[in-house]
C-alpha cells in the first residue's frame, strides 16, 4: 500500500469517524461545559462506585477521597510548580431537587462555597443543562497556598437524592489553558443509575 | 206622717218616712239623704227640709244649681204632693199631706215658711179647688204666729229675697183672692158664729201683710183694731199698703187661679230653655207635663236630653297657650323655625341638634377626625349657616384628618420595607381612605410584585434547604412563601407538601 493509498483511506476514516465522534457531543459554544479536550488527552471513563463513570485527563494523579471526597486528581508539575487539582465530592440530600428550584439552588451552592472558602471572592453561579440533568456552576477566585490566586470552577449535579460537585481548581492565570480539560471532565459525568 | 219621694227620671229611688224635724239633702255623707251625683248637680250640701208649722218645706242651702220648681229656681218651697222640687238629677215630692202635730216651740221661729209663690206654684201644677182654700182662709183666725217680737225671717226674705213674690202675691189678693177669700169668709161667717175679736197685735198684723196675707191682716187685726180705735196710725197704715196697687213689676202669673199653658207650649218653652242650654229648667217643665201626661214622648225626650246636657261636660284638657318659635341666632345654636312650630318644639330641636354637635365636637377631642368629619358633615346641611363654631370644627376635623392620613401613610411605608404585606396593604388603603389625596394604587401594585417576588423566592429557597435537610430553615422559609404567595401560585403547593413531609 503506497502512501498515497495510505492518505485516503485515513482520509476516509476522518470522515467517517469525526461525524460519529461529534455526534451527541454538546455544542462547544460553553467554554466552561462541554466535551472539547482533546479525546486523546484524557483516559477512557472511568466507573466509580457502579454510580457514575468520568473521563479525567492523562498523566494525572489520582488520589482516593476521604469523608465527602470520592477522588483527589492532580496534575504533575515540575518544580513544584503550582497546577490544577479536580476533586469529586458527593451529599446526601434528604430529598431530589426540584428542577424548577435550581436558580435556587445555585445560590445555595454557591452561599455554601462562600461559607467554606473564606477567600474567596468574585463568586458567580449559573445553571446548565447538562447532558444528564441540570449542573450549576459555582466559579470564584481564592488565594492559594503559595499566596497566588486559584480559580475555582465547581459544577454541582444533583443526581436523584445525591449532589455531586466537581470542584476544579487552577491558577488563574492559567485558567484558559485548563478550562477545556474542567469542561471536558464535567462534561463526562455521567451517571449509572438515577441516584438513591 | 209624711213620705218624701225621691224620684230621678221616672225612677223611684226611695220613699222615706219625714220624722226628723230637719232633713238635710245634699251630696256631701255628712248628710241625711246623700244625694250621689257625680256630674255634681247636686251639691254636697243642697237643701234641707224642715217641718214648721205643719208643712214640709224644702230649702235652698245656697247650692250651687238650687232648687227647682215648675222651671224657677226658687230659694224654697213647700213640699206638697203635687208640688215636684227638682234637686240636680233628682226629683223630690212628698207623698202624704202633712198634718203632723208638732210640739210647741217647734222650728216655727226659724224656718221660714216658704214663698207664698212656690205655694201657688205648687198648686198650679194641680185644679184650683175651693175646698183647698177654705181651710186657708179657716186658717185665718187661727191664732197669730209665733210669739217672737221680731217678724219671722221669711217675710224679710220674701221682701228681700223675691221682692217680687210679694208684689205678686199682692196682685194675687187684689186681683181674685179677695173676692174668693171674701165669699169663703161670709160663708164661714154664714156658719160659724163671729169669733172673739183678736187682740191687736201690730207685730202680727205687719207680717201678715208683709207676707202677702192682707186679707187676713185685715179681717183679723187690722179691721178690728180700725173699729176699736179708728185713729190707729198703724192699722191705717197698714190698711193703706193693702189697699196700694202692686208694684208695676208684679208679675201676674201669681194671680188666682193661675194660668198654665197647655202642654205644648210649655214644651216649646222646655226645648227654647234647652237650646239656650238652660237644662236644669227644661228639665223641670218637662217634669211636670209628664206628672200631667206621663206618657207624653215629647216630654220624656226633652228629660232625656236635658239629662244629658246637664252632664257635666269632660274635663277640658289643659292646654297651654302656644307659644310660636321664636329664632335663636345659629351663632347661638339656633335652627331656622319651622312654619307654625311651637317655642317648646323648636327648643326641643334646638337641644337635639346640640347634643348632636356636642357629640361631634367629643369625637374631635377624642382625635378621631374621621369620625367627627363625618358627624359634622351630617350636621352641617341640617342647620343653618354660622351655625355655633361648626365651620371652624370642620377645618380641624379636616386637619386632623390629613394628619392622621400621613402618619398612617408612613406607617404602612415602614411595614411595607419589613415585608410586613398585609399590614402595609391595609395601613395604604386606610391612609387613602382618610385621606384621598393621598395616591396608593402604584405603592400597592409594587407591594403586591414585591410580595410575589419574595413569596417565590421563599418558596424555592425553602423546597432547597428542605432538599438539603435544613429542615428549621426550610420550615421558616416555606411558611413566608405561603403567607406571601397566592394560594394558587404553583410553588404554593410544593412549599404545602414539603411542609407537610417535614411534620408540619
Amino acid at each position: 500500500m503506497n502512501r498515497k493509498s495510505v492518505c485516503r483511506i485515513l482520509l476516509l476514516f476522518a470522515c467517517v469517524v469525526s461525524p460519529a465522534y461529534s455526534f451527541g457531543q454538546p455544542a462547544a459554544s460553553d467554554p466552561w461545559y462541554g466535551r472539547q479536550a482533546k479525546p486523546k488527552d484524557f483516559d477512557a471513563a472511568k466507573e466509580f462506585t457502579g454510580a457514575f463513570s468520568i473521563e479525567l485527563p492523562k498523566g494525572w494523579q489520582l488520589g482516593s477521597g476521604h469523608m465527602e471526597a470520592l477522588f483527589l486528581l492532580t496534575q504533575r508539575t515540575k518544580n513544584w510548580d503550582a497546577g490544577a487539582v479536580i476533586t469529586l465530592e458527593q451529599i446526601r440530600l434528604q430529598l431530589p431537587l426540584d428542577p424548577a428550584i435550581m436558580a435556587a439552588v445555585g445560590d445555595r451552592e454557591m452561599r455554601e462555597a462562600q461559607a467554606r472558602d473564606s477567600t474567596g471572592k468574585q463568586f458567580s453561579n449559573v445553571v446548565k443543562n447538562g447532558e444528564h440533568g441540570p449542573v450549576i456552576l459555582v466559579q470564584y477566585d481564592r488565594t492559594g497556598m503559595t499566596g497566588t490566586t486559584d480559580h475555582v470552577a465547581q459544577y454541582s449535579m444533583p443526581v436523584g437524592t445525591t449532589m455531586y460537585r466537581l470542584i476544579c481548581i487552577a491558577p488563574a492565570g492559567q485558567i484558559d489553558k485548563y478550562r477545556p480539560i474542567f469542561a471536558h471532565v464535567a462534561a463526562s459525568f455521567t451517571p449509572l443509575k438515577s441516584g438513591s | 206622717m209624711a213620705k218624701l219621694l225621691i224620684y230621678r227620671g221616672e225612677t223611684l229611688l226611695e220613699e222615706r218616712d219625714l220624722t226628723e224635724q230637719t232633713v238635710t239633702i245634699g251630696r256631701g255623707a255628712q248628710n241625711t239623704i246623700v244625694l250621689e251625683d257625680p256630674s255634681k248637680g247636686v251639691s254636697r250640701d243642697h237643701a234641707e227640709i224642715r217641718y214648721a208649722g205643719g208643712r214640709y218645706t224644702l230649702v235652698d242651702r245656697q247650692s250651687q244649681n238650687g232648687i227647682w220648681v215648675s222651671g224657677s229656681r226658687v230659694p224654697a218651697v213647700v213640699l206638697e204632693p203635687d208640688v215636684i222640687a227638682s234637686v240636680g238629677p233628682y226629683r223630690l215630692t212628698v207623698k202624704a199631706p202633712v198634718a203632723p202635730p208638732i210640739p210647741a216651740g217647734t222650728l216655727e221661729t226659724t224656718i221660714p215658711e216658704p214663698a207664698p209663690e212656690q205655694t201657688l206654684a205648687g198648686v198650679r201644677a194641680a185644679p184650683l179647688e175651693l175646698d183647698k182654700l177654705v181651710p186657708e182662709v179657716k186658717a185665718a183666725p187661727v191664732p197669730p204666729p209665733p210669739p217672737t217680737p221680731k217678724p219671722p225671717r221669711q217675710t224679710g226674705a220674701g221682701s228681700r229675697g223675691s221682692g217680687a213674690t210679694a208684689s205678686r202675691v199682692g196682685v194675687a189678693i187684689a186681683a181674685g183672692v179677695v173676692l174668693i177669700a171674701l165669699s169663703a169668709f161670709i160663708g164661714y161667717k154664714v156658719m160659724h158664729p163671729p169669733p172673739k175679736a183678736p187682740v191687736w197685735d201690730e207685730a202680727v198684723a205687719e207680717s201678715l201683710v208683709a207676707g202677702g196675707k192682707c186679707q187676713e191682716a185685715l179681717d183679723t187685726q187690722i179691721t178690728p183694731a180700725l173699729k176699736a180705735d179708728p185713729n190707729n196710725p198703724k192699722a191705717i197704715a197698714l190698711r193703706d199698703r193693702c189697699a196700694s196697687p202692686p208694684p208695676p213689676q208684679a208679675p201676674p202669673t201669681a194671680s188666682v187661679p193661675p194660668t198654665v199653658p197647655p202642654v205644648p207650649e210649655r214644651l216649646n218653652q222646655a226645648d227654647s230653655l234647652l237650646a239656650a242650654k238652660e237644662c236644669q229648667q227644661a228639665i223641670d217643665i218637662a217634669n211636670a207635663v209628664l206628672t200631667e201626661e206621663p206618657a207624653n214622648d215629647r216630654a220624656k225626650d226633652i228629660v232625656s236630653r236635658a239629662n244629658t246636657c246637664l252632664a257635666p261636660p269632660p274635663a277640658p284638657t289643659e292646654k297651654p297657650p302656644v307659644q310660636v318659635a321664636v329664632a335663636i341666632p345659629p351663632s347661638q345654636g339656633g335652627l331656622e323655625p319651622l312654619p307654625n312650630e311651637t317655642d317648646k318644639a323648636y327648643r326641643e330641636r334646638n337641644k337635639g341638634m346640640r347634643s348632636k354637635f356636642d357629640e361631634a365636637i367629643t369625637l374631635l377631642q377624642n382625635k378621631k377626625y374621621q369620625q367627627a368629619k363625618r358627624a359634622l358633615d351630617d350636621i352641617a346641611p341640617q342647620v343653618p349657616n354660622g351655625y355655633l363654631d361648626l365651620a371652624q370644627r370642620r377645618q380641624e376635623a379636616v386637619e386632623g384628618m390629613r394628619s392622621d392620613a400621613k402618619a398612617t401613610f408612613d406607617q404602612a411605608q415602614a411595614a411595607d420595607r419589613a415585608n410586613e404585606f398585609e399590614t402595609a396593604l391595609n395601613l395604604y388603603r386606610r391612609a387613602h381612605d382618610i385621606d384621598p389625596s393621598i395616591q396608593v394604587d402604584a405603592l400597592i401594585q409594587k407591594l403586591n410584585e414585591r410580595r410575589i417576588a419574595l413569596g417565590n423566592d421563599r418558596c424555592t429557597r425553602g423546597l432547597t434547604e428542605g432538599s438539603y435537610g435544613n429542615n428549621a430553615e426550610a420550615i421558616r422559609l416555606l411558611q413566608d412563601a405561603v403567607k406571601f404567595l397566592p394560594a394558587n401560585h404553583e410553588c404554593v403547593a410544593k412549599a404545602r407538601e414539603m411542609l407537610q413531609r417535614l411534620g408540619k
